[in-house]
């Protein structure tokens, strides 16, 4: 008599004597103590006893209900021995069980032979490949990194300050993808490492595949054991620590560029260094006023491109950096570079047709009738401006974008220039405006140049000028101009009234000669030029004509 | 560097030829087994027939450890099929990464293959 248990198998139950069972529980346990450290431990054991139970339901009919130890000694030897469960990474340890060395010795005993090998006679076999894998753009710095045994990061450290540095950086690496080539195969990736092309060796690689997909912790453990033959542990452990830092610099900068950026292109245009203050409301009405209608949107969202994938994938790269992250989506980063390059392909067509646009110049020429009386004055006054300041200083060059101002559809330019001329040939005064503008043909360009409004009120010896010309926002900017011309004879003078330091003011060919004011002077025209008569500075008296 | 060299001295004098065929035989076993799945759906115990006739294992067990991983690694996948005589078996088929997986190893097979009949000449 037997004393039996009751014990489930796979969800299987069955009826074992104990002796029995302590057999199956013992190999059972000796089995999975092969696997323990395993992650996939629970997954083979429970492969194993649901083909254990397979195999005891064969061996139980109708006569035997009962496991007996011989079933047991069936089972293993069908099975096999606990030995012929091991996995192949830690075959090597039993082969050599008797031999005082721990796994841990002997694995790095084998690596020690390797690299010892490799020292000898194994030079050659190293070649120089990139490591798409292993890399994080195109693989060139861990592919390097391979070749001369040292941490990658080291490297990719060297380019980015290269590329800080002197700018070279990026152009030497694209070089260098575009010449190395990719390892591929098996033999070519350990042709890389430096490692044998055998039949071990492939075998090693397959497994450290596999173990890369299923345990990164084992992979970076591997990874310092590496770092560790070659002397550079240290070394790795700062790049590490410099990955990181340059990971969340990388971040930082990404943030504060996408801010900025944001504020460029969504918000006020202040920051925007080609216009000034706040004459435009936004990136999105200056391309309004320059770009041909339904171009503006399309321009816009290509500058929102072009510049925000770089910015985010500089962000990601720092994320990568900081946390390690070794797989990288290649199909969304072919897909984003593509947008890129059609962004940019854009921007180039939108701006050559731009280009175009500015073609033709065209000028209308209008007269303007004055009379002069007794006193032989032409008095010019400029209107108070409402929409620039009317005190805007002059300088050796003017600031034109502060000039421009956009409000309900109508494009403000506030640089009307005023030119004085000596004329010799008459004794009357002339007075011209000109209209200029510049269009894809020469058709557009004189449209253009008559929707310029510009107002100049004449009465008698009186002229007053505005300040500021403008042209419906419709018409966009195409270099409109507005000039008004004063022919002075011999022995007659202008006088400049208020305001007159508002536009830009030449007198003969002296453009804005001036950092004093032009207000309340009059400017005789002498034989031998004009003369300023209020104007304490003798000097001030031109002879250009 | 001395110790070294006596180290690996000492460890050759160890190795054996049943350790020697033991090593080969494991190396390829992954290969095997992959190339029995690419012909057909296949079930633990029917991958161990053709691996016993060609004598590459006898015992069930070696086998376990392997599917699972091959399975992990994505080279390999699985259906649940009920039996008649037990807990339902997995059926093993290869996936398309394991397709790709096999295709490199059957060259590199072949590579090695050539390489051993030259140097054997």
């Amino acid at each position: 008599m037997n004393k039996t248990i009751s014990i489930n198998i796979a969800g299987f139950a069955f009826t074992i004597e104990e002796k029995a069972f302590e057999m199956l529980n013992r190999y059972l346990e000796s089995i999975k103590k092969n696997f323990q450290n395993e992650s996939d431990c629970d997954e083979i054991m429970a492969d194993i006893e649901s083909r254990i139970a397979e195999l005891f339901q064969e061996k139980l009919s109708d006569r035997k209900e009962v496991i007996i130890e011989s079933d047991v000694e069936y089972i293993t030897s069908v099975m096999g021995q606990p030995e012929d469960y091991v996995s192949e990474e830690t075959a090597d340890n039993f082969k050599t069980g008797e031999e005082k060395f721990t796994s841990e010795e002997e694995a790095e005993f084998v690596e020690a032979e390797e690299v010892d090998g490799k020292r000898y006679h194994g030079e050659q076999r190293k070649r120089l490949w990139r490591d798409e894998q292993g890399g994080t753009v195109g693989g060139v710095c861990s592919g390097l990194g391979w070749f001369f045994g040292i941490d990658p990061v080291l490297i990719r450290i060297g380019f980015i300050l290269l590329t800080i540095l002197g700018g070279s950086g990026i152009l030497l690496y694209i070089i260098l993808w575009i010449v190395i080539p990719e390892a591929r195969t098996t033999a070519e990736i350990l042709e890389m490492q430096g490692e044998p092309v055998t039949l071990d060796s492939i075998k090693d690689h397959v497994q450290g595949m596999k173990s890369n997909i299923k345990d990164n912790a084992k992979d970076t453990r591997k990874k310092v054991k590496r770092a560790v033959d070659h002397g550079v542990r240290a070394g790795s452990r700062v790049a590490e620590s410099f990955s990181r830092f340059f990971g969340v610099l990388f971040i930082l900068g990404g943030i504060f560029a996408l801010f900025v950026l944001a504020i460029i292109l969504f918000g006020d245009t202040g920051l925007l260094p080609l216009v000034g203050s706040d004459q435009i409301e936004d990136l999105q009405t200056l391309l309004g006023i320059l770009y041909p209608d339904g171009r503006a949107l399309l321009v816009f969202i290509c500058i929102v491109f072009v510049t925000i994938i770089p910015i985010v994938s500089f962000i990601y790269t720092g994320v990568r950096m900081i946390f390690r992250i070794r797989h990288k989506n290649k199909t969304l980063g072919i897909a984003t570079s593509i947008v890129w390059f059609l962004a940019v392909g854009t921007l180039v067509l939108t701006g050559i047709e731009l280009g175009m646009n500015f073609r033709n110049e065209v000028e209308i020429d209008y007269v303007v009738p004055v009379e002069t009386d007794s006193t032989n004055t032409l008095y010019v006054d400029v209107k108070q401006d409402d929409i620039f300041s009317n005190f805007i200083e002059y300088q050796k060059v003017w600031n034109y974008t502060e000039l421009v101002r956009v409000q309900d559809d109508k494009v403000f330019l506030g640089y009307p220039e005023l030119k004085i001329i000596a004329k010799n040939d008459s004794s009357n005064f002339e007075v011209m405006l000109y209209k200029e503008s510049n269009g894809l043909y020469n058709k557009e360009a004189i449209h253009k140049a008559e929707n310029i409004h510009y107002q100049i009120e004449s009465s008698g010896n009186h002229l007053t000028l505005d300040p500021y010309f403008s042209v419906d926002a419709n018409e966009k900017l195409r270099n409109q101009h507005v000039v008004i011309e004063i022919h002075v004879p011999q022995g007659k003078q202008v006088k400049f009234g208020n305001n007159i330091d508002r536009i830009l003011v030449e007198v003969a060919d002296d453009f804005y000669w001036h950092n004093e004011t032009f207000v309340n002077t009059t400017w005789y025209l002498q034989k031998d030029g004009f003369r300023c008569i209020e104007c304490k500075d003798t000097r001030r008296v031109y002879n250009r004509n | 560097m001395s110790d070294l060299t006596s180290r690996i001295c000492e460890r050759s004098e160890l190795m054996n030829v049943e350790n020697t065929k033991a090593q080969m035989r494991k190396g390829i076993l992954e290969y095997c087994i992959l190339t029995v799945l690419s012909k057909r759906e296949a079930y633990p115990s029917d991958i161990i027939e053709e691996l016993k006739k060609a004598r590459l294992i006898v015992v069930e067990g070696t086998l376990y450890p392997l599917l699972t991983r091959l399975k992990n690694a994505g080279l390999l996948n699985y259906n649940w099929v009920e039996s008649s005589s037990g807990p339902p078996r997995k059926y093993y088929t290869l996936t398309e990464e394991g397709k790709q997986f096999l295709t490199e190893l059957k060259n590199t097979w072949d590579e090695l293959q050539q390489a051993v009949q030259l140097i054997s000449k």
